[in-house]
């Protein structure tokens, strides 16, 4: 699978992070992989899984308490796990480079742009004078940032989120590296900036020949941006292959697993998340999936499983792959939108920041029908987390008006019914910051009990704490825990029940699942879009993410700017979009099903 | 995918600069701010100080400075002379008319006017101040800067405790300690400065070493947290990180990149805590009776001597909000979003 | 049941550890709080067991040295010096931990009150703070004290001044990063009264920052009194303060060492032990704030 000519060749990488007391825990466990001229290759996997570990270990950097236990990794022969400190900076920036997730953070934010290009050319390569000053200015060309000669003189906050990035990116390719790694790159960048970005990447390794490491949590992201993948899975590669291969019908269960989390733009098509929790360490006596996968049997637990070579060119670790489980991924039957007069009657609702003169929203106007689900997307900085927030009284606005049921609403929750309270409930994005870390689950979910339900006794409440937690999928026994021992998923979740705890007529999510992994995204929008549908409930689900929304949703607003731009049942919406701007969005996602590829 | 460069050309949405923050202001227009700001907060202590020296009445004022014994008609006579009975604000602003022009008043106590007691010493006060901030300054912040590339160590956590015990010690204990060391036990150095007044050259510098190193490590354990901590938050940052993997040695790491971005709330927080410790000259002078306007200051108000404490706060304030104005001017020098107009 | 338990021990930790616990279980905290008790048992029964009067001239020959009938020697006017260590730690703790209380009750209003409304209040608030920040704090309180006279009173509350801008500052940080979470924002959804949201959701979650924050204080507060009735500007003579022995045995340092020594240690290891347990609880936030996983 490596040629000898390769530029990158990793064997038995073995990685563990020293704790405190000694004991190595060791999170990358024997990868191998050889990255070819020419070539993207990308490295998938969830968070934890150990792929950003493996990326920073393959060009010998030890971040605090990372060790390297075993392996090699080869630039042209050259180990570089056996070099020093030294001679590793000889590499570094010169012949290997590395391009970080967030370059807002990634770039100096006190040094101009041109001084940050300049230091590694002049560093590798004594470039000075003119030489060095035409070299930046073509590099800053390369990557498409417009007038390069003024550029130079600027600090990296006067430019926008993508731009920083394509100048970490010509930064990293300064001094004509065989070897580029990325972490993440597009990773929390607009779609649409997030697709630009993909395609440069594609030009340059065309046109300069370097062999690319592509890392990212996005299957779907990798498979338009990649030659070859590898899925990472409790810090091993449990599968990998050409491209080609994948978009064929991945072979190892948790691959196809994942697949299945993923949502889609271009068909409406239910979700399933994976049960459980990946493992935090390498498992090495047994297959790390074995707890979670559908197909397990005894001998997945008895020993370690080899990566085994398959007839397609890919290798798979797996005694069962390519035998397929019972689990099916529905497509979903359009629903009809719900008859009936609107639940929710949001009119001509305008509102800014305190402060601020700028409108956040300019008369938004929208119907909520009772029993239905409602999609609102657009870009960062489109408004939709502040409509949420004015419908649910939180944020005033400055004119316009919600209705409930037909009854006008006050614009602060405080001053409105405890009944309306009760039948609107919110959930933020963020679980970490959702729930008061000073309260146990049974605190946070019984809350609204004593608050809404005059139904529910005092001697009651633990028991429909208990049967709410066992609608969103949680065990009972975290009752007593504390948000900070559970994980995100889980807290997003005990969000949930909370929510339905009121018993609301309307749930309102901000970015509910945009903070979490794909597997656990689809547990989520799984949870919702069933009790949803079980208890009758209307649902408003801002997201950034077009494919979710297609997921869940009956109906969709597209928002930009702060109005809406086109809104209609979702099918109709995603099959034939009017406006450019909803075209535009559309075309900037990447579709594992597709395969079409930039080249 | 529809990757065709044209979407990649500069007119591209995505691409457009955003203005970013706030509004950034020039230069000039920060330091205005600054020196405005500086001038408001020393007319509020100028507005504390001759509120508190002037709670007396007239009479009391009088007989202060013409004895106990003097009759009514002279305190009198003595008051209205003097304007003790105009109201406040003509009273403020002959003093501060007075005291812009160098009129400090008379002491008293000795009779004199407070500038030829204040001005002499003031020169003793300020050796002390500046050789203090002058050995102060580089030493704590090397010695963050050293715990916060050893963050988490064995070296860094005794530091920290180390730090936390010094920083629990008044100025006061900690001169008692040096001169019981030094002084006493090893009897290197003077016990306390008269040497300043009546020894040779050496006896005169040999005076001032036991007060510097006292405000020296009372400034230390402060100064070197505040560096580490900014430091080590700097080191962490992703930054950081690029630039090692782009090649670029430790200590251009460390001192080019990280400390670069640290300095500006470095400089902040060094700043408010060198108005705060510099009260300390005005503790070292009286332990070691050393002749500068910190001890006159707690002489005079001993004494209820309130021209002296009023012209004595003045300077000290003075002072001390010129190291802050000094301060705030670094941080616009450092600081990019400040810089660029 | 679609989510098992993680399977790494620490994660099962009951609750979030307390502050209490936490100061107790770093060897840090832990030393801060014995030394601090063992002062304090010295503070409030010492002068049970003092074996002179404290203020007995003449109860042995001047400067003596420590022996076993004056365990740590005699002053100037042949006073017990251990008699008069023994009544002097009382004034060192007693006006600091007044002055900190008024700070805390001045600085917590305010600093609260400008957290939760924000706007114009805030910013009022906030100037007002940075204007009291800025003051020189040795000089405010000295020139104070030349005008309202240097007792006992005046000094509690002018060191109050000093540290209830600070202390208020620290407070509404730590309250604003709260305000604005969005488990505040949920219960303001659901209606709950503004009583409710400070007691459930901010003050326990401002709790350990505040409580840092205030066992710095007082350290800084024994530090800043004890200054003062060392300048000789707070208790007079014949008063046995820490403080004020080490001004007025200082002049006999090369005679008597003793009479210095002992004062100095009280009142450092005192604003030590506090110092200390200020500092666990500090490291006990970065650690748990940090950790957000």
């Amino acid at each position: 699978m490596s040629g000898q000519s390769d530029p990158l060749v990793v064997k038995d990488l073995t990685v563990a992070y020293r704790r405190r007391g000694g004991v190595d825990n060791v999170v990358v466990a024997g990868v191998d992989m050889a990255l070819r001229r020419g070539e993207i290759m990308g490295l998938a996997g969830e968070s934890g899984c150990g792929k950003s570990t493996t990326a920073l270990a393959a060009i010998g950097y030890r971040a605090p308490g990372v060790r390297i236990l075993t392996g090699t990794s080869a630039l042209d022969g050259t180990d570089l796990l056996g070099l020093s400190a030294r001679q590793l900076r000889g590499f570094w920036g010169n012949r290997l480079s590395y391009v970080a997730q967030n370059a807002t953070t990634a770039l100096n934010p006190a040094i101009r742009i041109g001084e940050q290009i300049a230091q590694p050319l002049r560093l590798h390569l004594g470039l000075k004078g003119d030489t060095l000053r035409a070299r930046q200015v073509e590099l800053l060309g390369q990557v498409h940032i417009p007038a390069p000669e003024s550029a130079l003189r600027r600090y990296p906050h006067q430019f926008s989120g993508g731009q920083q990035q394509r100048i970490a990116i010509a930064i990293a390719i300064a001094c004509g590296p065989e070897v580029l790694i990325l972490d993440e790159p597009t990773t929390g960048l607009d779609v649409t900036t997030q697709s630009r970005i993909s395609a440069l990447l594609r030009e340059l390794v065309t046109k300069t020949g370097v062999a690319t490491l592509y890392v990212s949590h996005d299957l779907a992201l990798l498979s338009t941006v990649a030659d070859r993948l590898a899925v990472m899975y409790a810090g091993e590669i449990v599968e990998q292959g050409p491209v080609e291969h994948f978009l064929a019908g991945p072979s190892h269960p948790y691959t196809r697993a994942l697949l299945d989390s993923v949502p889609s733009a271009r068909e409406r098509r239910a979700v399933s998340g994976i049960p459980g929790r990946p493992p935090l360490r390498v498992v090495l006596d047994a297959c790390a999936f074995a707890p979670r996968c559908d197909l397990v049997v005894e001998a997945c637990t008895q020993s370690s499983i080899e990566l085994v070579a398959q007839a397609d060119g890919s290798a798979v670790r797996c005694l069962r792959a390519n035998e397929r489980s019972q689990r099916s991924v529905r497509t979903l039957e359009q629903v009809s939108t719900t008859e009936g007069g609107a639940l929710l009657d949001v009119r001509a609702i305008s509102a800014r920041y305190p402060g601020a003169t700028a409108q956040v929203l300019s008369d938004v106007t929208f119907t909520v029908a009772s029993g239905e689900t409602l999609g609102v997307v657009g870009e960062s900085g489109s408004g939709k987390s502040t409509l949420l927030r004015c419908i649910a009284g939180l944020h005033p606005p400055i004119s316009g008006e919600v209705a409930f049921d037909g009854q006008m609403l006050a614009a602060k929750a405080v001053r409105r019914p405890r009944e309306i309270r009760g039948r609107m409930q919110i959930v933020f994005q963020n679980p970490d910051t959702s729930l008061n870390p000073r309260q146990s689950v049974a605190q946070l979910v019984g809350r609204p009990l004593r608050l809404f339900r005059d139904d529910v006794s005092r001697g009651d409440e633990e028991r429909v704490v208990l049967e709410l937690l066992d609608q969103v999928q949680l065990p009972g026994d975290i009752l007593h825990r504390y948000p900070s021992e559970l994980s995100g998923g889980q807290k997003q979740r005990v969000n949930l029940a909370r929510a339905f705890a009121a018993k609301p007529r309307v749930l309102l999510c901000d970015e509910v699942t945009s903070a979490l992994d794909v597997s656990v995204q689809a547990t989520v929008i799984e949870v919702i879009a069933a009790i949803a549908a079980e208890t009758g409930t209307s649902v408003v689900f801002v997201s950034h993410d077009l494919a979710v929304v297609r997921t869940i949703a009956h109906r969709a607003v597209v928002m930009k700017d702060g109005r809406i731009v086109e809104q209609g049942p979702t099918e109709q919406l995603f099959r034939s979009p009017e406006q450019p701007y909803t075209q535009e969005l559309l075309a900037a996602i990447p579709d594992f099903h597709r395969g079409t590829r930039a080249s | 995918m529809t990757t065709d460069a044209q979407r990649d050309a500069p007119g591209a949405a995505e691409e457009t600069p955003q203005p970013r923050g706030r509004v950034r202001y020039p230069r000039t227009w920060q330091v205005t701010k600054i020196v405005t700001t500086s001038m408001l907060t020393l007319f509020v202590i100028s507005l504390l100080a001759f509120f508190a020296t002037n709670l007396k009445s007239p009479e009391d004022v009088a007989r202060a400075a013409l004895g106990r014994e003097t009759a009514e008609p002279a305190l009198v006579a003595y008051a209205e002379e003097r304007g003790l009975y105009d109201p406040f604000p003509i009273r403020y602003a002959v003093w501060l008319g007075d005291f812009v022009t160098g009129d400090m008043g008379t002491s008293l106590t000795t009779q004199r006017p407070v500038a030829d007691d204040v001005l002499p010493r003031l020169r003793n006060t300020l050796i002390l101040a500046i050789a203090s901030l002058v050995i102060a300054l580089p030493v704590s912040i090397g010695l963050g800067v050293f715990m916060a590339r050893r963050a988490g160590s064995r070296t860094d956590m005794s530091l920290l405790v180390g730090t936390v015990i010094l920083a629990s010690l008044p100025e006061f204990i900690i001169g008692v300690a040096l001169i019981l060391v030094f002084g006493v036990w090893l009897g290197w150095l003077p016990v306390d400065s008269t040497g300043l007044q009546f020894g040779n050259a050496m006896a005169k510098v040999g005076a001032f070493i036991l007060p510097v190193m006292t405000l020296v490590l009372a400034m230390l354990p402060h100064i070197s947290r505040i560096s580490r901590a900014s430091a080590t938050e700097a080191l962490g940052a992703p930054y950081v990180a690029a630039a090692q993997l782009r090649g670029l040695g430790s200590m251009r790491v460390t001192w080019d990149h990280a400390m670069r971005n640290a300095a500006p709330p470095l400089v902040n927080a060094v700043a408010l805590n060198v108005v705060y410790l510099l009260g300390g000259v005005i503790v070292v002078e009286q332990l070691f009776a050393l002749p500068g306007i910190g001890q006159l200051y707690i002489a005079s108000i001993g004494a209820g001597d309130y021209p002296a404490v009023l012209s004595i706060t003045m300077i000290l304030g003075i002072m001390f909000i010129g190291v802050s104005v000094v301060a705030d001017i670094l941080v616009t020098v450092f600081n990019p979003r400040l810089r660029a107009g | 049941m679609s989510s098992s338990p993680p399977a790494v021990k620490e994660t099962f930790a009951a609750k979030p550890p307390s502050v209490a616990r936490a100061v107790l279980r770093s060897p840090e905290g832990l030393t801060g709080v014995i030394l601090g008790a063992i002062l304090l048992v010295i503070i409030v029964f010492g002068p049970m067991f003092a074996p002179y009067p404290p203020d007995q001239i003449g109860a042995g020959l001047p400067l003596q040295l420590p022996s076993s009938e004056h365990l740590m020697g005699t002053d100037q006017l042949g006073r017990d010096v251990f008699s008069r260590w023994l009544n002097g730690g009382r004034s060192v703790i007693l006006a600091p931990l007044a002055s900190v209380a008024i700070a805390l009750v001045l600085g917590g209003f305010f600093g609260l009150l400008a957290a939760y409304k924000g706007g114009a209040i805030d910013e009022v608030v906030t100037r007002i703070f940075d204007v009291f920040i800025i003051l020189p704090p040795l000089v405010l309180v000295l020139v104070l004290i030349a005008g309202f006279g240097s007792t006992t009173p005046v000094l509690i509350i002018t060191v109050a001044l000093v540290f209830a801008p600070r202390m208020g500052r620290v407070i509404r940080g730590a309250a604003q990063g709260v305000v604005t979470s969005d488990y505040v924002a949920s219960a303001q959804a659901r209606g709950e009264r503004t009583g409710a949201i400070l007691f459930r959701e901010i003050l326990p979650n401002i709790a350990a920052p505040t409580i840092a924050d205030t066992a710095l204080r007082i350290t800084y507060a024994i530090i800043f009194i004890a200054t003062l009735n060392f300048l000789g500007l707070g208790l007079q003579p014949p008063a046995s303060d820490w403080g004020l022995m080490v001004a007025e045995y200082r002049g006999f340092i090369a005679v008597q060492p003793w009479a210095t020594i002992w004062p100095a240690v009280g009142i450092a290891a005192l604003s030590v032990s506090f110092n200390l347990v200020a500092d666990s609880i500090s490291g006990h936030i970065t650690k748990t704030g940090s950790h957000k996983s």
